[in-house]
């Protein structure tokens, strides 16, 4: 096939791949701007929801996750962190702190999740 | 290149060359807080491998690395993400280079995005949840920059050995 012809397809496949990640963007972050006020912190160990804390409370907690792992979650002024974790690469621990609606820190080796969801928090039931 | 005994040295000085540069990129620490952003320096020797061995060699290559590399610097779960992005990444640069509408950049940017894509899915496999795809807009963005490089890298490589292969023939 011709060079130019592969260059051309090389361009639209790219744009096609730039466009594919704009779009998704857009969305997390449209996801993202959802307020915060009622958020809960839902922390999950392969797939099972084992903790739920509104995210407004400051607390520190210790998670017993997959096959004997450990991962200590701190929530702190509307802001929630991985303190310690027991698993290799601590790559959760080194996750810049999550504050937004759909955030979530991830901690593969011990299949934890933490994740802040909006507008679930046991506050929730109050009426006003 | 047509004896074996050339072959088999080729293909066992690219193994040893991935190793290396797996070895150095374990050793920067590149990923920003973002898991899975690398650029991939070990795949340069397979697009070499690809180009100038064929798909049967550098699907060998591909996935002795894996093998290699997990064994020594990773655990048992990097094995299984690194696995299944090699897998998708060699098997869509075989097609799109028996296809024949990509240069070998193209091939490159291609093979980048799907070492990604297949990391994602096997991340959202195992946490058994959809969360994970909140990195796949930046898994998309560096995929297809290393992608770029690589593919820029390997073409060089790739048209400089090719020169002295066919002399020896």
């Amino acid at each position: 096939m011709m060079k130019d012809k592969k260059l051309k397809n090389e361009l639209y496949f790219i744009a096609g791949a730039l466009i594919v990640a704009a779009i998704a963007f857009i969305i997390i972050n449209r996801y993202k701007m959802i307020s915060t006020e009622n958020a809960s912190v839902v922390i999950e160990v392969d797939g099972r929801t084992v903790a739920t804390y509104p995210l407004c409370e400051d607390r520190i907690v210790e998670i017993e996750s997959y096959n004997g792992g450990r991962n200590i979650v701190s929530i702190k002024d509307g802001k929630v962190n991985v303190t310690e974790a027991s698993c290799p690469d601590k790559i959760c621990v080194n996750h810049k702190a999550i504050k937004y609606n759909g955030e979530s820190i991830i901690c593969l080796p011990n299949r934890m999740t933490v994740t802040i969801v909006a507008g679930s928090s046991e506050t929730d039931g109050k009426t006003y | 290149m047509k004896k074996r005994s050339h072959k088999v040295s080729f293909i066992g000085m690219m193994m040893a060359l991935a190793f290396v540069l797996s070895y150095i990129e374990a050793m920067i620490p590149f990923s920003a807080g973002i898991p899975g952003v690398k650029a991939g320096l070990s795949n340069i020797p397979v697009m070499v491998t690809l180009y100038l061995m064929g798909p049967a060699y550098a699907v060998i290559l591909s996935l002795v690395k894996v093998l290699l590399v997990s064994v020594t610097f990773g655990s048992m779960s990097s094995f299984m993400y690194s696995m299944a992005g090699a897998l998708l990444s060699i098997v869509t640069m075989l097609f799109l280079k028996k296809a024949d509408i990509f240069t070998t950049r193209g091939v490159s940017i291609a093979g980048g995005i799907m070492h990604n894509l297949g990391q994602l899915i096997v991340a959202m496999c195992i946490v058994e949840n959809a969360k994970v795809l909140y990195y796949f807009p930046i898994l998309m963005v560096s995929g297809i920059a290393a992608g770029l490089a690589i593919g820029l890298i390997a073409d060089l490589i790739i048209r400089r050995i090719g020169v002295l292969l066919r002399k020896n023939e």
